[in-house]
């Protein structure tokens, strides 16, 4: 039986785009997109093999410049579930990690705000309500629609940040069979081409090749 | 004294499908299917309550697209074919089940009476039943809410000026449609995130609904939980559902909807019947589908289909009245609870689905018929109420920044935000800033270059729908939804394209405005 599926939509857009939506009280979803002229840049400025050698990941950081970060993702275009906890204020950057352990912030993303899972501690001297009367009337029987540790097992997932590095002390499960990561510096190249910019190059072909043969995602 | 209140909140909502490029169309039944068995019940019932001198028994949301749907002409004169067709069918089976099974012919015979009131109405009130909704409000039975333009879930905009497109075209489609602009919003699957108040105060709006979380995890705490409303920082109001109400009529365990009189939903005619007497009133494709006549009950839990036992029409009915008596007998006593508890009379927001009412429960029209006619003839302690008579009853309101929220499974975005369905939001977001891009370059338009701006921002809420994102999680029209998501984002990318390039395709306009035609009034200029 023949299904329409309607027409195909680009897989890129050309732009440099990183958006962060939250999911639930712990997950964050984060897509991104790098523009045709981002690889180059990298390239003229780290060289072509530094570039073809450098892992990417996903780093987020919280309010309280916590960072914590996933494993490797997709370079030009690729998208990621971030368990990040509630209440947390975070925002992402996809960072290329170059062989030698430079950091290279090359997108970043808006800042997002996971929700409350527990009521406000603050209460209102017009409104007061202890905590106890309030939990007592309205928390003891209701059955929230969502409990920590309901999300589905995704792929991303935090890992611990290095001894060392302000966030050591998150604990998560690091992916089995993956190094653990460093990020010494955090690198805001400064010439790096804006939103828009044209220009292809081979090198960009390549990483799209190899992050197609990895199932989307950059493998190696 | 009124010891408390209890607001019934429908919110009745269909994505927006028209296809003038068919003759015959499947995924229009889905319209046709909720005016015959939810919307026209609905105003029967709401004409009997004003007939009756009711005030402020119901609040109701109809959305921008179910307005241009049910304001449509093509689709007004399709739904009055499909219902001659059904009086027709009904008609046979009258006459097919006479001298048979008793039970089975008063159902035949009630169905020919449903249809036959439902083409009087519609024959009355010439396809425009947005008119006689407007009647029931203009008489404060009803008071009507708009939604988001094309329902799209507000949390997941790309940019502030898509969400503030979306809350005012709904508005002003409302203008159109009610004469007024409206005083509250239904927040498209209560999509609610913290500082959206302000762009629904910007749109003049005061007040909208939440799920119970999206209060109760609010900041500070609200001294009343969800038993009153509280002022966003803003000053916009927010109402929380009640969860107790919800669950006697959404369980699907302890709900009234699964009381074994009721009549069975997934049994049908288009399936039972010979296939040659059925063929004339299925789908051109004539392919076995729902039409709408139905002969058996619930019978037992996990009753299989095959082992229902026949619907009793007087049964199902005296089943409604005790289960209203029951809903009534209970909100009473909740707002004795809470009015002790609290010192203030409580109001227990009840939202539901207006298409649950009918459609998926066939008696739930008569049971809320029961429930707005006893309320105020058989007890005083507890009155409906409509958010417009509550805020002019009462003005003092703890201020509260709702919580992150939504009404669907699990609380939040999930369902518009998984595995199946998260490709498409870098498709719309892109869409978005593109629009806001053409909205600030073409500041004087000629006069295609405008009908293709309009169109664009149309494309553009229509690939919006939550309605998409909702199907491809639950796996039920997958094809249809995402061909509706491609088709629009194509379209919207093929007239940016023309536009940037200054080459119209004046063809390709005019036939997305044929087949794309809600929001007539549209200014795109919205964007900017």
């Amino acid at each position: 039986m023949y299904l329409d599926y309607g027409p195909t939509l680009p897989e890129r857009y050309h732009d440099d785009r990183m958006f962060a939506m939250v999911r639930d009280p712990e997950w964050v979803y984060v897509y991104w997109e790098l523009s045709d002229g981002k690889l180059p840049a990298l390239i003229r400025r780290y060289g072509r093999q530094a570039v073809r050698r450098g892992s990417w990941r996903l780093l987020g950081r919280d309010g309280g410049s916590q960072r914590f970060a996933t494993g490797l993702v997709a370079g030009e275009t690729g998208s990621w579930y971030c368990k990040v906890g509630a209440q947390m204020t975070v925002q992402f950057s996809l960072v290329l990690r170059l062989p030698d352990g430079r950091a290279i912030e090359v997108l970043r993303s808006n800042t997002v705000r996971t929700p409350r899972l527990w009521p406000s501690e603050r209460t209102d001297a017009a409104w007061y309500v202890s905590e106890e009367q309030f939990v007592g009337r309205y928390i003891s029987d209701y059955e929230p629609p969502y409990t920590s540790g309901q999300g589905r097992s995704f792929p991303g997932f935090t890992i611990p940040v290095p001894s060392g590095l302000p966030g050591s002390d998150r604990v998560a499960t690091q992916p089995a069979g993956q190094p653990a990561m460093v990020f010494p510096e955090f690198y805001l190249p400064e010439n790096l081409p804006s939103s828009g910019t044209s220009g292809r190059s081979g090198a960009g072909q390549l990483f799209r090749r190899r992050n197609l043969t990895a199932g989307g995602r950059a493998g190696r | 004294m009124t010891t408390g209140y209890v607001m019934p909140v429908l919110h009745a909502h269909l994505p927006f499908i028209h296809h003038p490029e068919h003759p015959d169309f499947l995924e229009e039944d889905w319209l046709f299917e909720a005016l015959t068995e939810t919307y026209i019940p609905l105003l029967r019932m709401g004409e009997k309550l004003r007939r009756a001198g009711r005030t402020h028994a119901l609040t109701m949301s109809l959305t921008p697209p179910l307005c241009e749907m049910l304001a449509n002409p093509l689709l007004q004169k399709r739904y009055q074919a499909h219902l001659v067709k059904l009086h027709e069918l009904a008609d046979k089976e009258v006459a097919r089940t006479a001298g048979g099974e008793a039970r089975v012919h008063a159902t035949a015979r009630m169905y020919r009476r449903n249809f036959a009131l439902a083409l009087e109405l519609w024959r009355g009130c010439r396809g425009n039943i947005l008119r006689d909704f407007r009647r029931l409000q203009d008489a404060n039975v009803l008071e009507i809410i708009t939604c988001g333009a094309t329902h799209g879930f507000l949390p997941y905009m790309f940019t502030p000026t898509a969400v503030y497109a979306q809350v005012e075209i709904a508005c002003r489609n409302y203008a159109k449609h009610f004469g007024r602009r409206p005083r509250g919003i239904w927040l498209p699957e209560c999509g609610y995130y913290p500082g959206l108040d302000a762009v629904l105060k910007q749109c003049g709006l005061r007040y909208f609904f939440l799920d119970t979380h999206g209060i109760l995890l609010g900041e500070p705490r609200p001294r009343y939980g969800n038993y009153a409303p509280v002022a966003c920082p803003t000053g916009v109001l927010a109402f929380a559902r009640d969860a107790e109400s919800s669950k006697q009529v959404w369980s699907a365990q302890e709900g009234y909807p699964g009381d074994f009189r009721y009549r069975e939903f997934y049994r049908d005619l288009g399936y039972d019947a010979p296939y040659e007497y059925i063929k004339p009133y299925l789908h051109a494709d004539g392919i076995r589908r729902n039409t709408g006549l139905k002969y058996h009950r619930i019978t037992a839990a996990n009753c299989g289909l095959g082992k229902k036992d026949w619907y009793d029409p007087p049964a199902a009915q005296a089943a409604t009245e005790v289960h209203a008596a029951n809903f009534m007998f209970n909100r009473q006593e909740q707002a004795r609870h809470w009015h002790s508890e609290l010192g203030i009379p409580p109001v227990i927001v009840c939202p539901y689905d207006a298409e649950l009412f009918g459609h998926w429960w066939f008696e739930g029209p008569l049971f809320l018929e029961h429930f707005l006619t006893m309320v105020p003839t058989l007890q005083k302690e507890i009155e409906t109420i409509t958010p417009g008579e509550y805020l002019r009853r009462h003005q003092r309101h703890q201020i509260v920044t709702p919580s992150y929220s939504s009404w669907g499974d699990k609380g939040y975005g999930e369902v518009w935000l998984n595995g199946t369905n998260d490709w498409l939001y870098r498709h719309l977001h892109q869409a978005e800033t593109r629009m806001q891009e053409l909205a600030r370059r073409f500041t004087r338009p000629g006069t295609v270059q405008r009908r293709a701006l309009n169109q664009a921002a149309r494309e553009l809420l229509l690939a919006q729908a939550s309605d998409w994102a909702f199907i491809l999680t639950n796996k039920t029209a997958v094809p249809y939804a995402m061909k509706r998501t491609r088709e629009h984002v194509h379209r919207f990318t093929r007239l940016y394209q023309q536009l940037k390039h200054g080459v119209i395709d004046r063809g390709f306009l005019a036939d997305c405005e044929w087949k794309d035609c809600l929001f007539r009034e549209i200014d795109y200029r919205v964007y900017r």
